[in-house]
C-alpha cells in the first residue's frame, strides 16, 4: 500500500514536471484595456457655434493577445492578436479582430540573435532615435498613466521605432580582453505602388568594440541608411546616409567614476525629383561630446559637454518628431461650425492616442515653437551649437531623485537672415518618496518638474520667445493598494518666433510669423486602485484650460471624465 | 514493486533533467565564456553574461502566462426558405439560402445570428484577474474565391475581471464588453422573459443532450433559457461588493446598454452613458434593496439638451416557509426637450404561495407602472413614445423596442399599466397542468395603437424583414429578435375610456410511454383581449378592439437516446372590431389566420455534439386585408458542437 501512494505521487510529479517542460513551448502574454471617456468642451471658442460637438462620449475595450510558440529551443514565433470593441456598439458591430504584431525570433548557433518581422529598432540620439518631446520625466502618476496608454497603442517602446523588417544582434569575444557587439538591421517604410514611387528602406547597424572593465574602452561605428530602391523609370530617388563614430572612455572606481564620451559623424543627403528635374545634394556633419563624473557614495552624477550639429545633418529617423503637428485631437477635432481644425493642446499631446506618428519622415515636420523650441527634434536637431551641463543625484534608500540639465545654444547658420538665435533650455525636477523619508507604510510621492525654453534673436527679424511647462504631482496610497492620483501641468509660452516652413528637400521656403501668449493648464484629480502589480483600475477628472491672450475668442476648457481598467500578462 | 519503484524513478529524473534542460538552454552561452579560460576576469564575466542577458530579453519572458482555458462552439446553420407567396418588401429573394438567422437583400455583412464559431478563450494571469474574450467567426458562403463574408469579430465576449478579497468583504470588478449581462431589478435592470416556443432550435441553447431538455421542459414552465439572459447586455464598469459587513452589498454600474445609443449616432459619439446602483442588505434568507436608474444622455452633442430618465425604487425578497413574497416600489422621472414629468408611482408585488396552503401552487402578482417609469432595459414593456431606444432624437415610429400599449404575456409587466396576473400549476394524473391569467388596464390612453405578439412561428416570421417596424403589406410589423408584432391602430374619434388587456394562458403537458420511449405532448393555447376598458377576464365577443386566439400542439418523442423526433401544430388568429383600422379593400377590419406545422429531428451524435433539423410550413391569411398573405416553407438545420 505504502509503495502505490509513492508510484501515484510520482506519477503525478512526472506529470506536473511534464507539464512544465511542455508549456515552455507555448506560452502567452498580452494587455487588456477597457476605456471610457466623457468629454464637454465650453468656453468662448464654442460661444456662437452651433455645429461643431461639444460633448461626447467614447471608449472600447479591446485585448491584445500574444501567442508565443518555441518549438525548439532556438526559435520562437510571435503573433499578437487585437480584439477590440468600440464603446456601445453590441453583438459584432464596431469590432474588429486583426493581428497586431507578427515576429519570429531565433538563435543561430547559440550566438547570433535574429528578428523577422514587426520589430522594434534603436540606435543612438543621432541615427535610429524615437526621440520623445514631450518633457515628463517628474510628471503626475495620473499623467503618466495617460501618456503609457499613448505610447503602448503606437509602439513607442523607450525610443525604439517599431518596422517592418529584419535585425540581428552577435557578441563575439575578440580576446581575453576585447568583445565586439554587432547589431544590424533592413526594413522596408515605405512601399512601392508600382507607378513611379518606390520601396523605401531602412537599414543600418552598429559595431561596437568593448575593451575591460577598468579602465573601461568603447568604440563603436554606426551606420543607417534610408533610401529608395527606385528604377531609373520611377519619379522619385532619395538616398540619406548617416555615419557616425561614439566612444566611451572611463575610469570606474569604487567611489567614483569619470568617463568620457561622444559620438561624432556625418549625413549625406541625395535627392532626385525626376518628374520636376531636380536634384538636390547636401553633407553636414555633427559633434556631440560630454564628460561625465559621478560620486557612488551620494548617488551624484555631473555631465558637461559640447554638441554640434550641423544645419543641413539629415538623420531622419532620429529627426522625426513622434507627434505630428498638424493631427487633429482626437476629442473635440473640429471648431468654429466645423470649418477649422481644433489647436493641440498639451493635453491632446500626452493623452490623445491618435495622434502620435509612426512612421518616418525625409522631412522634418513643422515646430510647434510653444512645446518645443531648443530641441524639437531631439539632440539630432540641426542648427545646434553650444554646450550642455547636467547634474543627477539619487538619494540613498530611494528616498529622492533629482535631475537638472541645461543647454545653452546657438544657431550655426543664419535662418532667413545672417543673425543667430541663442537658445536655452533648462529642464529638470525632483521626485519625493515621502513614505520613504517618513517611514511611513503607505506610499506617498511628491513629484515636480520644470522645463524653462528661451530662445532670442536680435536684429531685423527679432525673436523672442519663452516657454515654461510646469509639471507637479502627487500621489498618496490612502488604504492598501488604492492610491489618490493629483497632478497639474502649467504650460506658458510668450513672443514671437518665425518658424520654418519647409519643402520637400527640407529647404526653408518661407517662414511663419508666430506669435503666442498663451497659458495652458492641466489639472487632474482621481483614484487608481491596484489589484495586483499588473491590474489596476482608474477613474480620474480633468480640466484643461487653453486661453490665448492675444485671440481670447479662441479660448476654451475642457473637462473629461475618464475610466480605465488595464492588466498586463 | 521494486522494478516499477525505479522505473517511475528513472522518469522522474529524465522529465527533471529534461526540464531543466529547458531552462538552461537560454544561458549555454553566457556559461560557455565563464568556462572559457580565456576570460579570467570576474568583471568582464559580468558583462558579457549582461550583455546576453540584454539581448535575450526579447527571447525568453519572464511570468508569462502559461495556462489558458479554452472552450467554445461550432454552429454551423443553414436556412432555407421557399415562399409561394410572401410580403412584397421580404427581405430576400422567396427562395433563399441563408447561413445567418437574419440575412438582409442589401448587405450580407447587414446581418445578426449566432457565429459559425466561437472560440473562448479564459486567460487569469493572476490570482483575483481575469480575462475572457470570444472570438467570432462567420462565413455566408457566397460561393466567390476569396469570399469577403469571412470574418472575425467579437460577438458577445470581451471583458476582465478583478477581485479583491478583504477582511471588508468581497469586491469585484467587471470591466469592458462585448456584451456583459446585469441584472438588477426587474425595473431598472434586467430583461423581459417571453415564453419560448419548444419547437424552436435556439442557438444559444446550451443542453448537448436533447432528451433532457424536453424532459426538463416536461417538468419546467419552459424551456430553461441561459440564465445570463435574465440580465441587460451592457457595456462598461462595474464594481460590486458582497460580503460586507452587516451583511450589507451593493453594485455600481457605468456604461451603456445595447439601447443606449444607436444608428449614426454612436459614430457622432454623442454623449449617452448609464449609471446604475444598488445597495443592498441581506436578513438571513431574506434581502431588501435600494436602487437606483439613470440614463443620461443629450439629445446631440451640439446644442446639448438634455435627455434623461431615472427610477429609484426599493425591492425586498422574502422567503418564508410557504410564501416567498418579491416586491419592488418606486417610481421614475423623465426628463426631455418635450417632457419634464413628475415623478410616476411603480408597483410590483409578486407572492409565490406553497400548495400546503392553497392545494396547488399559486402564483399572484400586481403591478402599477407609470408612463414615465422609463428604462428601456428592464423587463417592462415600453409605451411612452417620447423616450425611444437610442434617445429622444430618434423616432419612435423605428424603435423596435417601442411596444405601445402590448398586450402582453401572462405576468409580463408594461408601462402604463395597471393590473395582475393569477398563475397555478399542478399535476392532474398525467397531466401537468399551467394555467395562468392577467388583466390589467393603461394609465392613461395616451395613444391608441395596440401592439399584438405573433406567436405562430415567430422566429420565422422574424426573418421576412428583419429589425424593422412598419414593414408588411400595411406596414404595420414590427419584427424583433426572433419576434414579429403588429400595430393595430384603433380609429376612434372620441377617446374616453382607458383601454383593458387581457390574457388567458393554458399549458397541458403529458408524458407518456409509447414503444417503450418516453413522448411527450404539450398543448399551449392562449386566448388575449384588448377592450374600450377594464374587464377582469378577456372579452370573447366583438366588443375587444382586438382578439387573438393562439393554439400550438407539440409532440416529442425520444426514440433513442440520442434521437428525438418533434412535431408541431399552430394556428393564430387576431381579430379586429369595426373600431380598428379597417381595410381599404372591402372597409372590414382585421381577421387574420395563420397556420404552422412543423416536423424535426434531433440526433445528438456526440456527447457535445448534435443536429438539429426543423421543418416549417406555414401560411397566413386575412379576410379582409387581402395583401395580407404568405404562404411557404422553411428548413433549418443546426449543427452545433461544444468544445
Amino acid at each position: 500500500m505504502r509503495q502505490k501512494r509513492i508510484l501515484i505521487f510520482l506519477a503525478m510529479s512526472c506529470m506536473m514536471l511534464f507539464d512544465r517542460a511542455y508549456a515552455q513551448i507555448l506560452f502567452f502574454d498580452g494587455l487588456g484595456r477597457a476605456v471610457v471617456t466623457n468629454d464637454k468642451l465650453n468656453g468662448e471658442l464654442i460661444k456662437d457655434d452651433t455645429v461643431s460637438a461639444n460633448k461626447t462620449t467614447s471608449g472600447y475595450t479591446l485585448l491584445d493577445f500574444g501567442i508565443n510558440v518555441k518549438p525548439s529551443e532556438n526559435f520562437k514565433v510571435r503573433a499578437e492578436f487585437r480584439a477590440r470593441n468600440n464603446f456601445g456598439q453590441f453583438f459584432g458591430a464596431g469590432t474588429s479582430v486583426n493581428i497586431r504584431q507578427f515576429k519570429i525570433d531565433g538563435l543561430i548557433k547559440d550566438r547570433v540573435y535574429y528578428s523577422l518581422g514587426d520589430i522594434d529598432v534603436e540606435m543612438t540620439p543621432y541615427t535610429v532615435f524615437n526621440n520623445d518631446e514631450l518633457y515628463h520625466k517628474f510628471e503626475s502618476e495620473v499623467f503618466a498613466i495617460r501618456r503609457r496608454i499613448a505610447e503602448y497603442e503606437n509602439f513607442n517602446n523607450g525610443n525604439m521605432w517599431r518596422l517592418q523588417g529584419l535585425k540581428s544582434n552577435t557578441i563575439l569575444n575578440i580576446n581575453s580582453a576585447l568583445r565586439l557587439n554587432m547589431h544590424g538591421f533592413f526594413t522596408r517604410t515605405r512601399l512601392s505602388n508600382n507607378a513611379g514611387i518606390p520601396d523605401r528602406f531602412l537599414t543600418g547597424g552598429s559595431i561596437n568594440f568593448v575593451r575591460g572593465v577598468n579602465p573601461f574602452f568603447q568604440a563603436g561605428i554606426n551606420y543607417v541608411g534610408f533610401f529608395d530602391n527606385a528604377p531609373a523609370s520611377d519619379q522619385v530617388q532619395y538616398i540619406n546616409h548617416v555615419l557616425t563614430g561614439n566612444y566611451s572612455i572611463g575610469i570606474f572606481r569604487e567611489k567614483f567614476s569619470v568617463e568620457l564620451k561622444g559620438e561624432s559623424g556625418f549625413s549625406s543627403y541625395d535627392y532626385n525629383n525626376r518628374k520636376k528635374d531636380t536634384a538636390v545634394s547636401y553633407n553636414d556633419y555633427f559633434i556631440d561630446t560630454r564628460l561625465i563624473g559621478s560620486l557612488k557614495s551620494i548617488g551624484l552624477k555631473i555631465s558637461a559637454g559640447y554638441i554640434n550639429v550641423g544645419p543641413q545633418f539629415s538623420s531622419p529617423s532620429a529627426q522625426t518628431q513622434r507627434i505630428y503637428p498638424f493631427t487633429a485631437p482626437d476629442v473635440f477635432p473640429l471648431v468654429m461650425n466645423s470649418t477649422v481644425t481644433r489647436s493641440q493642446t498639451l493635453f491632446d499631446r500626452f493623452a490623445m492616442e491618435r495622434m502620435y506618428n509612426q512612421s518616418i519622415s525625409p522631412v522634418l515636420f513643422q515646430v510647434l515653437p510653444q512645446y518645443s523650441n531648443v530641441l524639437p527634434y531631439g539632440l539630432a536637431t540641426p542648427n545646434r551649437k553650444g554646450i550642455t551641463a547636467g547634474i543627477y543625484q539619487a538619494g540613498s534608500k530611494k528616498v529622492y531623485e533629482l535631475e537638472a540639465e541645461a543647454f545653452f545654444l546657438s544657431d550655426i547658420v543664419g535662418e532667413g537672415t545672417k543673425q543667430l538665435r541663442n537658445y536655452m533650455l533648462i529642464r529638470g525636477g525632483l521626485a519625493l518618496n515621502i513614505h520613504t523619508l517618513a517611514n511611513i507604510k503607505r506610499n506617498i510621492i511628491l513629484s515636480g518638474g520644470i522645463k524653462n525654453e528661451n530662445t532670442k534673436r536680435d536684429g531685423f527679424a527679432d525673436v523672442n520667445f519663452s516657454s515654461m511647462l510646469i509639471d507637479a504631482g502627487l500621489s498618496i496610497e490612502t488604504i492598501k493598494d488604492l492610491d489618490i492620483l493629483a497632478g497639474i501641468k502649467l504650460l506658458n509660452a510668450k513672443g514671437n518666433e518665425y518658424v520654418m516652413v519647409r519643402d520637400e528637400y527640407n529647404y526653408a521656403v518661407s517662414f511663419i510669423d508666430y506669435n503666442a501668449d498663451i497659458n495652458q493648464k492641466v489639472i487632474s484629480g482621481g483614484l487608481r486602485y491596484r489589484f495586483t502589480e499588473k491590474s489596476f483600475a482608474t477613474v480620474n477628472y480633468n480640466k484643461v484650460f487653453m486661453d490665448d491672450n492675444l485671440s481670447p475668442g479662441n479660448n476654451f476648457d475642457m473637462n473629461q471624465l475618464f475610466l480605465n481598467y488595464t492588466v498586463r500578462f | 514493486m521494486r522494478v516499477i519503484f525505479k522505473i517511475s524513478l528513472f522518469i522522474l529524473l529524465s522529465f527533471f533533467a529534461f526540464s531543466l534542460k529547458a531552462q538552461q538552454a537560454d544561458t549555454t552561452a553566457a556559461d560557455s565564456t565563464q568556462n572559457d579560460s580565456f576570460f579570467p576576469a570576474d568583471g568582464l564575466k559580468k558583462i558579457n553574461k549582461q550583455a546576453w542577458e540584454d539581448l535575450k530579453k526579447e527571447w525568453l519572458p519572464q511570468d508569462v502566462l502559461e495556462k489558458i482555458k479554452v472552450s467554445g462552439t461550432v454552429q454551423f446553420m443553414a436556412f432555407y426558405r421557399s415562399m409561394n407567396q410572401y410580403y412584397p418588401d421580404l427581405a430576400t429573394s422567396p427562395r433563399n439560402l441563408s447561413f445567418i438567422a437574419y440575412p438582409s437583400a442589401t448587405s450580407t455583412g447587414n446581418s445578426t445570428g449566432p457565429p459559425l464559431m466561437e472560440l473562448e478563450i479564459e486567460g487569469r494571469p493572476m490570482p483575483g484577474s481575469v480575462f475572457k474574450v470570444g472570438y467570432s467567426t462567420r462565413q455566408f458562403y457566397t460561393g466567390q474565391l476569396g469570399d469577403t463574408s469571412r470574418n472575425a469579430f467579437i460577438r458577445e465576449l470581451l471583458k476582465f475581471e478583478a477581485v479583491k478579497y478583504t477582511d471588508f468583504g468581497t469586491f469585484k470588478l467587471v470591466a469592458g464588453g462585448g456584451a456583459n449581462w446585469l441584472n438588477i431589478s426587474p425595473m431598472t435592470l434586467s430583461n423581459k422573459n417571453f415564453r419560448v416556443d419548444p419547437f424552436d432550435k435556439l442557438p444559444w441553447d446550451w443542453y448537448n443532450n436533447s432528451n433532457k431538455k424536453y424532459l426538463n421542459y416536461h417538468k419546467n414552465p419552459g424551456i430553461r433559457t441561459d440564465e445570463r439572459f435574465l440580465g441587460a447586455p451592457v457595456q462598461g464598469f462595474s464594481l460590486d461588493g458582497t460580503g460586507l459587513p452587516g451583511g450589507f452589498g451593493f453594485l455600481v454600474f457605468y456604461g451603456r446598454s445595447n439601447r443606449s445609443v444607436l444608428g449614426t449616432d454612436i459614430n457622432l459619439n454623442i454623449p449617452a452613458n448609464l449609471f446604475v446602483t444598488r445597495v443592498d442588505k441581506s436578513i438571513r434568507q431574506h434581502k431588501v434593496g435600494l436602487n437606483y436608474y439613470s440614463h443620461l444622455s443629450n439629445t446631440d452633442n451640439v446644442h446639448g439638451r438634455e435627455d434623461r430618465r431615472m427610477i429609484v425604487s426599493t425591492d425586498l425578497r422574502l422567503r418564508l416557509s410557504r410564501f416567498r413574497i418579491f416586491t419592488e416600489l418606486g417610481g421614475g422621472k423623465i426628463i426631455n426637450p418635450s417632457k419634464n414629468s413628475s415623478w410616476d408611482p411603480a408597483v410590483d408585488f409578486r407572492m409565490e404561495v406553497d400548495k400546503s396552503i392553497t392545494k396547488i401552487p399559486v402564483y399572484l402578482q400586481y403591478y402599477q407602472i407609470g408612463l414615465n417609469v422609463v428604462s428601456q432595459e428592464s423587463a417592462v414593456m415600453q409605451s411612452n413614445t417620447l423616450t425611444p431606444s437610442g434617445g429622444y432624437q430618434r423616432s419612435w415610429t423605428t424603435d423596435n423596442n417601442l411596444d405601445l400599449n402590448v398586450l402582453q404575456e401572462t405576468g409580463m409587466l408594461a408601462n402604463n399599466r395597471r393590473g395582475g396576473s393569477l398563475k397555478m400549476e399542478e399535476k392532474f394524473g398525467p397531466f401537468k397542468v399551467e394555467i395562468g391569467t392577467s388583466a390589467s388596464q393603461e394609465l392613461q390612453n395616451v395613444n391608441n395603437i395596440i401592439t399584438v405578439q405573433h406567436r405562430a412561428f415567430s422566429f420565422t416570421r422574424s426573418r421576412f424583414r428583419p429589425f424593422t417596424n412598419n414593414s408588411g403589406p400595411y406596414q404595420r410589423v414590427s419584427n424583433r429578435n426572433r419576434r414579429s408584432y403588429e400595430r393595430i391602430a384603433v380609429t376612434d374619434t372620441v377617446v374616453n375610456y382607458k383601454k383593458g388587456f387581457n390574457t388567458l394562458d393554458l399549458t397541458v403537458k403529458y408524458l407518456v410511454k409509447f414503444l417503450n420511449h418516453d413522448l411527450i405532448f404539450a398543448n399551449n393555447n392562449f386566448y388575449g383581449s384588448v377592450s374600450d376598458g377594464f374587464s377582469p377576464i378577456p372579452g370573447f365577443d366583438d366588443k375587444p378592439f382586438i382578439r387573438t386566439f393562439y393554439e400550438e400542439f407539440s409532440m416529442f418523442y425520444l426514440l433513442t437516446k440520442k434521437v428525438v423526433l418533434l412535431g408541431s401544430v399552430s394556428t393564430e388568429r387576431v381579430m379586429g372590431n369595426t373600431r380598428t383600422v379597417l381595410s381599404p379593400e372591402n372597409n372590414k377590419p382585421m381577421d387574420q389566420t395563420s397556420m404552422g406545422y412543423g416536423v424535426g429531428i434531433d440526433y445528438d451524435f456526440g456527447d457535445r455534439a448534435g443536429l438539429y433539423i426543423r421543418h416549417r410550413w406555414i401560411r397566413q391569411t386575412d379576410k379582409n386585408f387581402m395583401l395580407d398573405k404568405f404562404r411557404g416553407q422553411e428548413t433549418q438545420i443546426e449543427l452545433k458542437v461544444f468544445f
